[in-house]
This record gives structure tokens, sequence and C-alpha cells, in this order.
């Protein structure tokens, strides 16, 4: 247990006999027995010996040459140099032994395929001074399978000497007095301690210990038994997760967990250095109002930094594009804390779940190799897109009215011209030009992952080395992420009480973006458009359209517009690059102050150095119409960096004692952190051509710009508290309590106690269950808690004045204030509900765990209106309630389990219901600043269903015009007043909500089969009962400018004569279509997001090539996507699938 | 248990060293507390008041160049938004937007000041030699500044009803709103901060006869005194340069004259006006000067006269794309240019009109006067003085004068008057036995020549109630509808 407690080995030992694992066993009992000695070699069962004046070493080494069986013994087992001589032909393996070590006083044991030497007990000679010493005499039982266990080591507690083991029948034999007691110790089992008394015959059954360390929550702090436990945890391998998805880590784990939803990004698609937008449990903070396009449908991300879970690694934070990067190899398991009884003792960070994720310590014994090779092809997914052909474009353009002078948004371009136009695309058309631009820009591609790993050491010193790189391409040209890291680990024991491990990687991340630009560029582009001359070189300018833009102001009103060739920016030597070091070194030192108390300490430290290099030609589009006086302004070049220091130190003293019927897990610790960012960017401009792009030929500073940098420095100092009481295994407590202090908050409200309760029952431990043959385990439980998150700028809380560095006055520089710092700003609390039950049936085999939960997250940080004659307009204010309720179920089904076939089963589902219950007046001041933004067609949010705020509604809610659909009559659109009358004029203020996003159920399904070496696994995602506003339909569609390439519904469905019971509107109308509800469709899902394939080679074929272990497998990702919704996704990213080949061996 | 934990917990996190160690400092930024811990932070936080007061929705341009010009009818605008400001058409989302900004803005420097003057007393220990009384005077002078010309947008005038709901006196930073006061009330706030502030002011380097007034770039030739050369910038502190940029002594003088003015107060008006010029500080700007061939040299806006001005660089761009010759809305008629400078009688010697404006004649459009008074030279030709909004001249102390002592010592006041026009080139003076109607018709013409384009001329219209008559002809009549902006709505909706 103590093992567990501390390095939380989980392997699965009982489906995969490999030798792999064997070793680890060895390795396992290395650590419980002693100092003990190990060697390792090829196999077959029979002997054959012919030597002479050999000595038992060298026998030793023969026989596992031949067997591939190991010996150990330890330091105790003396291991004599008396010649002797030998002669075996084809001797079984025990005989064999019973041969060789007749005349030694020495027993073996045959252990699976371990064979141990033990010093032969003396019939006689131990001269017991108790005079009533009797033999004892038992046996050794699995308690599952109950048969029985060769090996075991038996000693009488107090009195080590006194020892044997049982024989290959699990019998002993053992000298002892009635008060005595037995330990019984054998690896993968629980120590068992049992009193001699009357008996003369004892039945011991031993509990598998595997099982035991399977069941355990490690919350960060704690190892928790499964069984004790009230709090809401999921608990994923990291070999599960890495089955799911070897790509990506945080996607796998959704497949676990239908309350962890990484957001659909639409816009970045499979963009490889995109970060991702998680929810746990819901929406629990408001985004601010958007400035712009990008910035509306880039909005999850301005709620991200609140809705992030917080992720722990090895017990230190670290944030998310860390967990991204990892190798997922290196993972042993993840842990996500759910509910306040799992997450509370991390306080102010919690309200929106924990993470835990724990890395593989190394294992003692004889230098392994472990080696991991991967195989990524990725390929494009542009089944959403429906483009129309050349010939249906030019079709299009004629039916849009393009080509007659004067209609529409023609410009001054004369009918002549007009015509002259028309008849050189249908010459292209005619000629064959039918350019497919959206493949222009993408590739099939394929990444590879190396990653090795050697560890070895003993019970002292241990260690680990590990390298790894691996590149991830995407499928845009020149799209890369690629990473190199290498690590080194050690554990040193110098004495069984201390217990000091060290941990420093090192990682170097280099990503790129694509020279090709934004995929949507490609989407708009005409395919009557050659992509090259009649040489074969790129033509920069494809055309150019007059256009009639109806702005009244001079010079405005009829603009020439260049169409640019988007792959001729890719003939530049244009990069958008970023490169990441990072440098981390973790070091705890474990301390066993007596058997129930431990003392740990843990300091990590992270360096981060972070830069962007963004270099554009100065031949590039962007500059194609500078004026002849600003030639020398073309080029740009911009660089930020930033560098991170971050410090995370723990201290905890533990406690972990059963006492009779009462177990104990206690924590007391303080936790300090502290981070320093230093950010520095500068921007300059003039370059003279393409080939130099280095800065330093960069002319000047960009206009106006001056460099810019920030430090940010953020600390959060805490004091926690965290209990597991269990009683008699039945009834369960679980406390906790944080007190964390933070900079961010303000001076008034330095410090926030965060706490948690929960409760348990294990119904199936009580006499009424205990015998049930269909019941096996039922365990309700419940849990209160509050919780925080942090996540704002420091300067909210505090009055910060700013310098107006770029405008010094005549007297000197001036400084501002930001605005009023609220010093009585809290953190947002989170007041957590949770109830939920595990229902095991048939020997666990079924297993249904269905969890209620209602997130109360009340203080909201938002803006308060002031009266402006304060000086101010608005200041930030704890003020807004936001509800997130609803339940999740888990299923586990073992189907199947034959001795060849074993076939599991999961599901999960959850529903989450986002309310907001109160807002403040300024929140209700800003929809009708939301409806001003939409009726400004600057900023270009008119067709988006931008979010309102009012009491009642959901963070999820659409909100639009209400829309009857398209008159058949004149082609129009007939809107809803929200007097109920009908209209065919858009009015923003009609805006009302009309659907929601939230899914009735959405989750996964996914399984694994079994069979003999092959493992076959698949996750499938559902989703059903949401709403999606459909933005292609009115972009792409509706307002599908005709000049740019369309989807195909753009000519197909659009009204053209009266009668038309069409889907949208006249296609001669050019006038703008808004939000409206026309667009609002139901989404059903279903998404196969992971097909895993593996095969594990017997040992037989492939210890011969020195292997110990060989695996090869196949994955797929997001292979097939069946949606009610036709929507073209991966905007400026298209989406990707993926298929991964991997070979996993150790030598 | 609990209970206990919380002792524990509490004991090891409630400690002063704990508290120190959350207490970060940003280092790109600075706190309150550490900018209010040193002279340098007062010094800033000053400028920075200055800065913002010289940004475009206060003096940089709106109260400057823009919407009180537009209101003044002193352009014929053809864009349709600034046809609104010009018609007062209060209701219109864009004009509401502009007054507004005003009020948000000028209560934000007022803000500004406040956070300066809450900080200074227990501070005074850290300033060196007058420091403490300069900024503290000149804090005092800007609340009282903006509160006057909040006060003149945003309130009836005090000559049509002294006792009616003005706007809210703030002297203090907090988010809690200050109730509103009456005209009256505010103007007595007003004239005791101004006070104050003269009396700390008395420290100020410009009172010194070391300092003397001039042209910051201007090369003298031999004959020039060295004692007569500016000394504006001489001072090896950045801070204690160029006084007229801030609110000085003078100013707070200048202001001071308005303010009585404005309550009717006629001697303390005199009084005030006559402190400024009788110091003599601020000499007439040259003939040479004003029409020097030299485009570095010359001085269209009379620099040496400003008593206080802001000084706004940021504003150039802008300026230019105003007065261009391809912009139409910032640009009266030639037609009215040659009325607002009575070309017909006076005008036509007056330098004003004869430098200030270029005209453009056209075909097919009435003919154009575009602005030349705020014209910059690109930064290799340089200037004799830096772009300023002028706050106040010295010319208006004699225009203030005069009015103040018509009614006592009309000789007085047409002296007043004539010595102004001397200095404009305008050799014709007001005859000795003009009664009080036409001098003030006088007066105000004068007034709309010498202020054209910097923000003053429409609070003279609303100070003396009179009727505001659009070059075309159309009358606005004097009443609370054109002369009272409407205050934003947020300042009704979210009072506490």
């Amino acid at each position: 247990m103590k093992l567990t407690f501390l390095y939380n080995p989980a392997f699965d030992m009982r489906r995969v006999k490999c030798k792999f694992l064997i070793v680890m066993k060895l390795t396992a009992i290395l650590l419980l027995i002693g100092t003990l000695h190990l060697s390792a070699a090829s196999y077959s069962q029979s002997i054959t010996i012919s030597k002479r004046n050999t000595t038992l070493n060298s026998l030793f080494n023969d026989v596992k040459q031949q067997t591939g069986y190991l010996f150990f013994y330890n330091g105790k087992v003396k291991i004599s140099d008396q010649p002797l001589n030998v002669e075996l032909k084809n001797v079984p393996l025990e005989e064999a032994l019973t041969a060789v070590l007749k005349g030694f006083p020495l027993n073996f044991n045959i252990v699976d395929k371990t064979i141990v030497i033990t010093n032969k007990v003396p019939e006689k000679g131990v001269v017991s001074v108790v005079s009533n010493v009797v033999e004892v005499t038992g046996k050794v039982i699995d308690s599952k399978t109950q048969l029985p266990i060769p090996g075991v080591n038996i000693y009488v507690k107090g009195r080590k000497a006194t020892r044997t083991s049982t024989n290959d029948k699990g019998e002993f034999k053992i000298n002892s007095n009635p008060e005595d007691v037995l330990v019984f110790v054998y690896v993968g089992f629980k120590e068992k301690e049992v009193k001699v008394g009357d008996e003369k015959f004892i039945t011991v059954s031993l509990e598998d210990q595997v099982n035991q360390m399977e069941d355990v929550v490690i919350t960060g702090y704690q190892t928790i038994k499964k069984e004790s436990y009230t709090g809401n945890a999921i608990v994923i391998k990291g070999e599960d997760l890495k089955r799911t998805n070897p790509q990506n880590l945080l996607k796998a784990i959704q497949s676990f967990d239908p309350s962890f939803r990484i957001q659909t990004n639409n816009l970045a698609g499979s963009d490889p250095n995109a970060l991702p937008r998680i929810n746990v449990r819901g929406v629990t903070a408001l985004p601010g109002i958007p400035t712009g396009k990008d910035d509306v449908l880039d909005r999850n991300n301005i709620a991200a930094s609140f809705n992030l879970p917080a992720f722990i690694m090895d017990g230190f934070e670290v944030n998310v594009q860390k967990v991204i990067d990892l190798d997922i190899n290196r993972i042993e398991s993840v842990t996500l804390l759910k509910d306040a009884a799992a997450s509370a003792v991390y306080g102010s960070r919690a309200a929106n779940g924990v993470m835990v994720i724990t890395t593989k310590a190394p294992v003692a014994g004889k230098l392994q190799l472990f080696y991991n090779y991967e195989m990524n092809f990725t390929a494009p997914d542009l089944s959403d897109y429906h483009v129309l052909n050349a010939e249906q474009k030019v079709q299009y353009e004629q039916l849009a009215g393009l080509y007659k002078y004067g209609a529409g948004s023609n410009g001054t371009t004369q009918q002549d011209v007009l015509d002259a136009q028309l008849f050189s695309r249908l010459k292209n058309v005619a000629g064959g030009v039918n350019t497919y631009w959206l493949s222009q820009p993408l590739r099939n591609t394929y990444g590879q992952k190396h990653s090795l790993n050697a560890q070895g050491g003993d019970q002292t010193f241990r260690y680990g080395v590990d390298a790894r790189y691996q590149t991830r391409p995407g499928v845009m040209k020149g799209t890369t992420r690629d990473q190199y890291s290498g690590g080194m680990n050690f554990i040193y024991s110098p004495n069984p009480r201390l217990i000091i491990r060290n941990d420093l990687s090192i990682a170097q991340n280099n990503g790129a973006n694509s020279p090709y630009g934004s995929f949507s560029t490609y989407a708009k582009m005409n395919p009557y458009y050659p992509k090259t001359d009649s040489t074969g070189r790129i033509i920069q300018e494809l055309g150019r359209w007059s256009v009639n833009t109806f702005q009244n102001e001079d010079g405005k009103q009829y603009v020439e517009q260049n169409v640019f060739n988007p792959l001729y920016e890719s003939s530049l030597s244009n990069f958008s690059k970023d490169a990441a070091t990072e440098i981390l070194n973790a070091f705890t030192a474990d301390y066993k102050l007596s058997p129930s108390f431990r003392l740990r300490a843990l300091l990590s430290y992270t360096k981060t150095n972070y830069q962007f290099d963004e270099f554009k030609s100065p031949s590039s589009n962007e500059f194609f119409n500078y004026e002849t006086k600003d030639l020398n302004k073309r080029g740009s070049y911009n660089f930020n960096s930033r560098a991170t220091d971050k410090v995370d130190a723990n201290s905890t003293l533990s406690y972990f004692k059963q006492v009779n019927d009462h177990s104990f897990n206690l924590v007391l610790g303080v936790n300090v952190l502290s981070s320093i960012e230093n950010y520095k960017a500068f921007s300059a401009q003039g370059f003279s051509n393409d080939r130099f792009s280095n800065v330093g030929f960069a002319r000047i500073y960009k206009e106006n710009s001056r460099p810019d940098g920030n430090v940010l420095i953020k600390r959060t100092l805490s004091s926690f508290f965290s209990g597991n009481y269990s009683y008699k295994n039945k009834y369960l407590f679980d406390g906790s309590f944080r007190m964390d202090g933070s900079s961010s908050f303000g001076s008034n409200k330095r410090f926030a106690p965060f706490g948690s309760v929960g409760l348990g029952w294990n119904m199936h431990n009580e006499d009424f269950l205990k015998d049930s043959e269909v019941i096996s385990q039922v365990r309700l439980k419940g849990s209160v808690g509050l919780l925080g998150s942090i996540a704002f700028d420091p300067y909210l809380s505090r009055s910060i004045y700013t310098y107006q560095n770029d405008n010094w006055y005549s007297t000197g520089v001036g400084a501002t204030a930001l605005g009023y710092g609220n010093s009585n700003l809290e953190w947002q609390k989170t007041e957590t509900f949770d109830i939920g039950a595990d229902l095991g049936f048939f020997k666990d085999r079924v297993i249904i765990s269905p969890r209620y939960y209602n997130k109360l997250t009340r203080g909201l940080i938002t803006d308060i209106n002031l009266v402006p004659s304060t000086g101010f307009t608005s200041y930030k204010e704890n003020l807004g309630d936001m509800e997130n309720k609803g339940y999740e179920v888990y299923l586990q089904a073992n189907v199947l389990r034959a001795n060849d076939l074993n076939i599991n089963i999961t599901a999960n589902a959850a529903h989450n219901t986002n309310t907001l219950v109160k807002i403040s007046n300024s929140l209700k001041a800003f929809n009708s600043k939301i409806d001003d933004l939409q009726n400004d067609l600057n900023n270009q949010l008119y067709t988006i269903p931008l979010v309102r705020y009012n009491e009642g509604e959901s963070m999820n809610t659409i909100y639009a015009v209400r829309s009857l659909g398209i008159d058949p009559e004149n082609g129009k659109e007939i809107y809803v007043k929200n007097d109920g009358s009908l209209t065919y004029d858009y009015d923003v203020k009609d805006t009302r909500a009309v659907g929601n996003t939230t899914p009735t159920l959405d989750g996964s399904i996914g399984g694994n089969i079994l069979y003999k070496g092959f493992t076959m696994s698949f996750s499938l995602y559902y989703k059903f009962g949401g709403q999606l506003y459909n933005q292609t339909l009115i972009d792409r569609i509706e307002n599908a400018n005709p000049r740019e390439n369309v989807d195909s519904r753009a000519l197909s469905q659009r009204w053209i004569k009266a009668g038309d019971n069409a889907l949208y509107k006249n296609i001669q109308d050019l006038t703008l279509t808004r939000a409206s509800s026309r667009f609002v469709q139901k989404e059903n899902l279903i998404d196969l997001q992971s097909i895993y394939l593996s095969y594990d080679f017997k040992r037989t074929l492939i210890s011969k090539a020195g292997f110990q272990n060989l695996r090869a497998a196949i994955s797929m990702n997001d292979i097939y996507r069946l949606s009610t919704v036709d929507i073209e996704r991966g905007i400026d990213y298209p989406f990707a699938r993926s298929f991964t080949f991997s070979l996993q061996a150790s030598f | 248990m609990k209970k206990y934990l919380y002792i524990i917990a509490i004991s090891l996190l409630v400690c002063s060293s704990c508290k120190k160690f959350l207490d970060v400092q940003p280092e790109s930024d600075i706190t309150k507390e550490q900018l209010f811990n040193s002279e340098d932070g007062f010094k800033e936080a000053l400028n920075g008041v200055y800065n913002y007061c010289a940004g475009k929705d206060l003096y940089g341009d709106d109260l400057t160049f823009k919407n009180l010009e537009l209101m003044a009818q002193n352009y014929a605008p053809s864009n349709v938004s600034y046809k609104n400001i010009q018609s007062f058409l209060y209701a219109d989302a864009g004009v509401i937007g502009d007054n507004d900004g005003i009020w948000i803005h000028g209560y934000k420097a007022i803000g500004y000041c406040n956070a300066i003057l809450e900080a200074i007393d227990a501070k005074k220990d850290i300033f060196a030699g007058k420091n403490y009384d300069l900024v503290k005077g000149e804090a005092l002078t800007l609340r009282a500044y903006l509160h006057f010309d909040m006060l003149r947008l945003f309130a009836p005038s005090y000559k049509r009803s002294p006792a009616a709901k003005a706007i809210p006196y703030v002297t203090t930073v907090s988010i809690n709103s200050t109730p509103f006061s009456t005209t009256t009330e505010i103007l007595d706030k007003i004239i005791a901060d101004l006070t104050a502030a003269k009396m700390l002011l008395k420290s100020d380097p410009i009172l010194t006869p070391g300092y003397v007034v001039g042209y910051p770039n201007k090369t003298y030739d031999g004959t020039v005194a060295e004692k007569d050369k500016a000394t504006e910038i001489s001072s090896g502190s950045m801070f204690l340069q160029n006084r007229r940029h801030r609110m000085n002594y003078y100013a707070a003088c200048g202001e001071l004259a308005r303010v009585y003015l404005y309550k009717e107060d006629f001697a303390q008006s005199l009084e005030n006006a006559n402190e400024v010029i009788n110091a003599n500080k601020f000499p007439w700007t040259t003939k040479e000067d004003f029409f020097s061939s030299f485009s570095n040299e010359r001085d269209k806006i009379f620099y040496p006269e400003l008593i206080a001005g802001w000084y706004i660089p940021d504003s150039k761009k802008m300026l230019e794309e105003y007065f261009s010759n391809d912009n139409a809305d910032f640009s009266p008629l030639v037609s009215q240019k040659d009325i607002i400078f009575e070309k017909g009688t006076v005008g036509a010697d007056d330098w004003r009109w004869m430098r200030w404006f270029t005209d453009v004649l056209s075909s097919n459009s009435p003919s154009r006067a575009y602005l030349r008074k705020f014209g910059v030279n690109p930064d290799e030709v340089g200037n004799a003085h830096p772009l300023m909004a002028p706050a106040i001249r010295l010319s208006e102390m004699y225009y203030i004068a005069a009015e103040a002592s018509f009614d006592t010592d009309k000789a007085k006041a047409i002296t007043y008057f004539n010595t102004v026009r001397e200095h404009r080139g305008i050799g014709d003076g007001l005859p000795a036995n003009i009664d009080k109607t036409e001098f003030l018709n006088k007066l105000v013409a004068e007034c709309r020549k010498e202020f054209f384009a910097e923000g003053q001329i429409f609070y003279m219209y609303k100070r003396l109630n009179r009727d505001i008559t659009n070059t075309n002809g159309q009358v606005y009549p004097a009443t609370d509808r054109i002369f009272v902006l409407p205050l934003p709505l947020d300042e009704q909706a979210y009072r506490n």
C-alpha cells in the first residue's frame, strides 16, 4: 500500500501476460522484500547442461538463458562458489533444479516464471526459548481464484528470522507460538497478518493488490481508496487514453467523461497550433463585449481562462499548453476531480474542476529500454464544403446580375466591358479552367514520434532517462508543430524512511503557421481563375471588380476590388512561427516520521521562454496598393517574447492509519505559488525585398508604434486540510478545507476560505447485501462545497496608473488611472451540490454510476455602470449569479469474459442546464449595446447571433429575430415583430431568444474487445436535442458575395421566381441578411472519434530478436461524422482525419 | 476539529509577512499607492491630467475646434453629423455621443485631479522646494477650470437661472455619486478652489522676473538684449518649463476673471483681469512675427499672448485634415468669413482676416475660406512655437476688463477694447459715447474674430443670453434648449 501511496503504479497484471509486466512485478518484489538481485534471459522448458567445475552462479545463468526464467534471491542467501559438475540432458526444469541444489542448503520455488532461491530452514537447530512452540501448517490461496499461491514469504511478526515460504502447492510449515502473528507477503497481493491461535492448519487467502492499485483516487495531495471516497472523480489510465487518441490527450479524456467538453472550434479546425477551450460542467464566466467578428467567433476563448479546469501534474500546477505537449507515453493516469468533495482542497482554483496527471516513475531493476514509435497520417476533411465549380459559378454570377450594367452593386463598368468579362470567363470555363482552390493549400501529411525511455537502478537509487522527438505537421501546407524533449529523473532512498525524487525535463516546441494564409480565402476563390499563367508562374492579381459600395462619400462609392491569388503569398518568404523552450525541475522529499505519519515537501521550478516571429514580405498582397510615396513602408515584422518563471512549493503532513474499524487518511499542508511573466514586443516595417526577412533589414519601427512590454506577477499562498475517514468500510466521510490568499484578490479580501463535506454509504458491506449474488456494489454518496476561481487580472482589484509613453506632455510624461480598482473584489464563488451512486452487479461486471450536480456560481465578476460624474463609467464588482445543473450517467460492463476473449463496453451520457440567475445593471444595459453593435454594418457582426444577457436565459441561448421564412411571392424574408405582427423590415429590436445550443443529451459510447493478443477498441461521440445557428447558411448562401465562390446551395436553393418555395432569399437580392431564426437548425450528431487495434506479439516469436515485449497498434481518429446540420467546418483551418500506426517495444 | 483547523489555517496565513508576499506591485504599470509615494509620481499624475485634457474629447478637439465652434455657427459644414451639432439637435445619436463624451471625459479629468488632491496633503513632506504648492495649486485650478466648463455646457446660465439645478461639484474619488448643486453654489465652489489655488501659486516661477515669455524656437538677432530672450524652456527641470502650458498663477487669475464675470461680479472680475494685464508678463505679438515671411518664424496664434493653453502635438494630423482644402466641414464660406471679420467696416486691415484664411474660389459651389490659424510646418522646417489649443488669452483679459468696467468707467473700457484692436491692425476705435448695447455688440463681434476656432464664443453667447444667428440668417433664440446640453442618460440612470 505504501507503494501506491507514493508512486501509484497501476499496471493491469491480470490481462496481459507478457514478460514486460513480469519485469514490472519483479521490480515490485525488489521494492517490497529488500536487497535482491535480478537477472533475466530467454527461455525454454527443459534444461540441457553439461559442465564440469562450474559454479552455481554460472549454472543459474545457463538455466536462465535456456528457460527465460529469472532467478532471484536476497543478500542473506549465500550462493556458494564451491565447484560442481553437472550433466543434464533435456531434464524438466524442476528436476534439474532439485539436482543442482541437492548439495547446498538452499530451497527453490518457481513462481510464475521466476525461480526464488531461499535458504533451507534447518529442520532442527532453532532452539526455541519458548516452550510451547508448535509447528503450524497451512495453505495460502488467492482470494479470487481460490488457487494456491506458491512462493509466499511468511515470517513471524517481530521475529523476522523465523521465516518460510510456501511450496508449489501453496503449503507451508512454520514454528511459532499461538500468540504469534504471521505475516504473509507476496508481490501483487496485499500483505496480510494472521494470528496463529490454536489452529494447527491455517488457510490464508490473499487479496489481489493490483485490483487495489486500480481502485484508488489520486487527488494530488492524497491517494484514497475509491471504495471509501465520496468525491466524484474519474480515473483514466494512461494506457486507455493512448488507445483512444494517441495524438491528443484532451480529446481522449473527452471520451471518458461527458462533462469534460472541448468546445468545437469551427475557426481553427485541426490546427495543431491552436489552443483548445474546455468547459467542465458548463460555463461559469461571462464574456465581455465583443469588439469585432473574430472576437465573437472566438468568444469562447475569452471565457476560456475562466472556464478551464486547473491542471496539476505530479503535484504542481501546469498550464494547458504543457498538457497538450505532454508525451502521452509518460502518463501513468489522469484523474478528473469534478465535485466539491474532490476538488475543494484546491480551493480558489477548483471551480471548474481539477485534472490531476501523474507521470510514470522509474522502476528498479536491470537497465530496461522502452521504445515507442508512432507514425501519424492526417488527411484534410473537406466533406462539409460544397462549393460551385467553374461552370456553375459563372451561371450563378449571371443569375446574380453581375454582368448587367447598373444592376445591384455593379460599379461604373460599361456593358460592353462587362460582356467582355463574362466572355473571358466563359472562355476559361470552356477551356477547362476549373481550379479546385480548396485543395491548393492542403496536403496529406504524416508525422512521427520516437520516444525512448531507459530506466533501472536498485532499491536505493533508481533512475530514468527519456527522450522524445515528435513532429505534428498540419494539413495546411507549412503548418508544423515539432517537439523535442528530454528528461531525467531519479529516486534516491538512502533508508526506508526517506525517499527523494527529482524530475528534470527540458522541452522545445517549434510551431509554424501556414504561409498559405486563412483557409477561408480559398473557399472564396472563383474556380474559373487559373492558378498560373501559361509559363507556369503564379499570377498575383487574378482579376478586378468594380463595385458600388453605396457610400455617398466622395471617392468611396465606386471602388476597384482586386482579386489576389492567395497562392502567391506562399511563394514569398513570409513566415509566422513560434518557439518555446521549457525547463522544468520538480523535487520531492518524502520522510516517514512514523508508520502512520509522513512529511512531504515538493518544490518545482518552471522556466519557459516563448518567442513569436512574423514576417510579411514587401511583395505581399497586403502592400499591393501602397502609394508610391509609401513604397519604402512595405513589408512588416512582428516580434514578441514571453518569459515565465514559476515556483510551486508544497509541504504536506499526512496521516494514514487503520485503527480497528476506523480508517483515517488525512493530510495537512501549505502551498506557495509564485509566477512572473515578462512580455516584450515590437513591430517593424519597411523591407527592401522578399529575400531579406531578418528583422535587421527593417528600415524603421512600425509607424506610430513603440516597443511594448509588461510584467505580470501572480502569487498565491494557501494552507489546506483534507481528510477521508471510513468506519468498517461502510460509512464514509470526506472533508476538506482550504484557505487561499492571492495577489489577485482585492486588498480588503486577501484570503478566501473554501471547503467541502462529503458523506457516503457502502451499502454492499452491510450484512443484508453482503451475500447477494446479483448486487456486488451499492455506494451512495453526496457532497456539498464552496469553490472558487480567481482568473481575473490583478489590476481589477487595485487602482493602476499607466504611463502615456507614446504621448508626453511638454512638461514630462503623464500617468492616468486605468479605472476604479475595487479593493473589495472577490473571487467567484461556486456552491456545489453533488449526489451520486455506484451500483455494481454480478461481481462488478456491470457498474452503473448516476450523478446529479448543481453548481451555483455567485459573485460573477461583471461591470457595474456608474454615474459618469464619479470620474468612472464602470467598475468591476461581484454581482451576478449563474447556475449549472445537470446529470451524468456512466455505465461500464464486462459483457463477455472467457478464456481468450474479453469484451467491455463503456457508455456515458450527460446533460447540463445553464441559467443566468441574476445579472447586474450594466449587463442589462449591455443588451442594447449589443443591439447597436449588431446594427452597425462596419464591424461585420450583423450575421452573428450575439449573446444577450437575460435573467432566466442561458449562456447557450441563441438570440436572433424571429423569421417565418422566405415569401414565395417575392423572395423576401418575413420577420415576426415582438408584438406578433409580420414585416419585411428587419429591426434589431425584435431580437429574442430563438434557440439553445444545449443538447438534451450528449456523451460517448466506447468499447474494447480483447482476444488473445489482439485488442480492439472504439469511441463514439453522440449528441442530440440541441440547436445550432448555421453560420454557413447566412454567410455563404444568403450574404454570399457573388464575386466570390459560394456554397453550392446559393445557386440551387435560392428563390428565383414567384412561387418558388425556397429556403433562401432572392438570388438577385444583394442586400444584407441579418441574424434571424431561419438559420437555427436542430443538431443531432454522431461522431466516430476513434478506432484502435493492437496486437501483442507472442514472446516465442520475438525473444530471439532481443525483445521482451512488442506491440503493434493502429488507431484512427475523427473517422466518420453524421450530423443533421450541413455547415462548413474549419473556416480558417480545415478539420482533419488521422491514422496512427504505433510500435511499442521493450528490451 | 474544524475550529482547530481554522485556527491553524488562520495563524498560518494571517500574518503580516504573508500579506506582504501577496501584495504584488505591478512592474510595467504602477499602483496608485506607489505613484503617490514620490514627488515624481505627483508630477506624473499632474502631467497625466494635462495630457488627458489635451485629448480629443476635451480641449484637443471637441471643446476647442469642433463642437463649440460648430454651435457658434463659425463653420459651414456639409456632413450631416456636423450639421446636427450645428443645429443643436441634441436628441441625435451622434450628438448625444459627443456630448456624453465631453461630460464623461470632463469628470474623468476632474477625478484625476481629485486623486492628486486627496493624496497630496499627507505627502507634503516629500516635495522639494515649492513643488507642493505648484502641484496642489495647479490641480485645484484644473478642477475648477473643468467644472466651470461643465457648468457652462450642461447647466443654465447664471444670467437666466442662478438657482437652477446645475451639475455636481466632485471633490472625492469614490464610486458614490455627488449630488447636484445650483449654478450659484457651483460658481462659489469654483471661486473657492481658484482663490486657494491662487494663494498656492504665488510660488509659480512665472512670477519671477527671470521668466521671460516668448518663442522657444526663435532665433534672435544681435540687437535683442539677453534679458528679453524667452526663457520658458531654460529650466533644468522639465516640470518647471513651459509654465503657460499649464495652469500657472496668471491662468488662475484669468479663470477667476472669467468666473466672476459669469457671476456678474464685475469688481472682482476686473481686479483679476487687471492683475494679468498689469503684470506685463505677456507681450503683444509683433507684426513682424505675425507676418514673417519665413514660415518657421511666423506666429498665427499670438503665442506670447497665451496665458494658458493645451499642448496638443497629437492633434496635428487631425487639424491638418480639418482645415485642409478637401474638407468642407470646418471652413466658413468666404462670404461668411467676411461678415464675421467685418470686412465691410473695420475688418479690411485686420491681420487675422488677412492671414488666417485662404480663400479657395469655386465655380460650381460657394467659395470657402480655409483656416490657416493652426497650421504646423513639417518637422524639417519647424515652428517658432509648439502646436497649442489656446485656453486663456491676454486679449480676453482686456475684453473682460472692458466689459467689467463699462458701467463704472466707460472711457477706460473703451481703451481696453481699442488696445486689442490696435494690436490686431485695426486702427478704428470705438466712439466715446457708445451705449451699452452697441458696446456689447462690438465686443461680441470682436471676440468672435479673436476666438475663432478656439471654443470660447459660444460661452459668451450663453453668458450674455444672446440669440445665435446662423450666417444664413437663421436665428436660434437664446433659450435653455440650445444653451443647455442634456445630461447623459447614465448620469440619471445610475445615481445612488
